[in-house]
């Protein structure tokens, strides 16, 4: 192809013109942020993760006593089939701390050669629209549903339990109208950025 | 060393090393590549500062994930690949206004005070257009025309077959050259 550009008059024509148009692009910036700032960003981001492990570790442990403490009000409601609530709180704890973990590693080999760039992160932007827009449909749904046939012995009884159940339902319903009118609107807004105008 | 081409030495070392060796290893990575990753980034948030975190990024990502660099391209393709993902992101993220404070140093201060206008409001053009592409058009003009790759490597950094380089070129160029002639609002 190469040799090809160098006898083909049209192709060198072409080639001319990007030149005369890089002119315009090629700016004579010196880049900043020396090899100090990089390892204090690095440094930053470490400090960051651990405090995030840190938190995640404490967060489970909290859930895990949590649900310990009233697992024995579970007995009979929707929750009941998990079993003990210290094995639901760590089983949950692992997946969102083992999932956090994969997309972290995807998200680096995504950028691995041998794919198409920026088809990839196109894909990557569908892929959370439509993943955006299912929980916001069908999580309010959910939780609605959970919110209405939920056992007595979970929300208690009276107006306490009435008020929780509401409390359900709005979360979700805040939840999906921010799914709806803040998250895809910007996540599309970004598609349309690759795009060009 | 040459900026594109680093030694496997360095690379492994910077892999497998730990502690002060390793931290010398990817300081030298860093600063052979630099000016070059810093211009794609530049070129593509349009703006320095955001060029600037992108390009941190992306070095960053890069040593953290270099353990799970096979080694079946040139690293500096990767970490090209890692931070045009990271100047995308950023870029799109912050929906910058149209920034062209690097256009302004383009002409040669020798030039006559008429050239230098003309030189200034012609990158202005070039650069107000080429916000107008598509993000693979600008990647692979990036690419060509501000860093010189050769459409081999262009190929290999943007993960497409060579003569998909050849046509989002001609087409980025055409669309350019539409745009600088006869800008559209």
């Amino acid at each position: 192809m190469e040799r090809h550009l160098a006898g083909c008059a049209r192709c060198t024509a072409e080639r001319a013109d990007i030149a005369s148009l890089a002119e315009g692009l090629a700016a004579p910036v010196a880049p900043g942020g020396g090899w100090d700032d990089l390892r204090s960003r690095i440094e930053r981001v470490q400090r960051r993760r651990q405090r995030e492990i840190g938190i995640g570790i404490a967060a489970a442990v909290a859930v895990g006593a949590a649900l310990l403490l009233v697992r024995g009000k579970l007995v009979g409601t929707v929750f009941d089939p998990f079993g003990s609530g210290l094995v639901a709180g760590m089983t949950f704890a692992i997946v969102v701390a083992g999932g956090a973990v994969w997309l972290a590693a995807r998200r680096t080999a995504r950028a691995l050669p041998g794919t198409d760039l920026i088809a990839g992160i196109r894909r990557q932007y569908d892929r959370r629209i439509r993943g955006t827009r299912f929980f916001a449909l069908w999580g309010p749904i959910y939780l609605a549903f959970l919110a209405v046939t939920a056992s007595p012995r979970l929300f208690g009884t009276g107006t306490a339990s009435v008020v929780a159940r509401a409390a359900l339902v709005a979360v979700a319903i805040v939840g999906a109208f921010n799914a709806w009118f803040r998250v895809i609107p910007k996540l599309r807004r970004e598609l349309r950025e690759l795009e060009g105008k | 060393m040459s900026a594109a081409v680093l030694d496997a030495g360095l690379v492994a070392r910077a892999r497998a090393a730990s502690g002060k060796d390793r931290e010398a290893a990817c300081r030298e990575i860093y600063e052979s590549l630099r000016p070059r990753v810093f211009r794609v980034c530049l070129q593509l948030c349009g703006e320095r500062t955001l060029a600037e975190d992108a390009m941190q990024n992306a070095f960053l990502a890069a040593f953290r994930g270099l353990r799970t660099f096979r080694g079946d391209a040139q690293l500096s393709t990767w970490i090209y690949r890692v931070a045009i993902r990271e100047a995308l992101a950023l870029r799109a993220r912050r929906a910058p206004a149209i920034n062209l404070e690097h256009a302004e140093s383009l002409p040669s201060p020798a030039a006559p005070l008429d050239a230098q206008a003309a030189a200034r409001q012609q990158a202005r053009a070039v650069q107000a257009a080429f916000r107008t592409l598509s993000a693979e058009h600008q990647a692979v003009l990036s690419l060509f025309a501000v860093e010189g790759l050769k459409h081999k490597q262009i190929a290999e950094v943007l993960g497409v077959p060579e003569g998909t380089v050849w046509y989002r070129l001609h087409e980025a160029r055409k669309t350019l050259r539409a745009q600088v002639d006869h800008p559209t609002p």
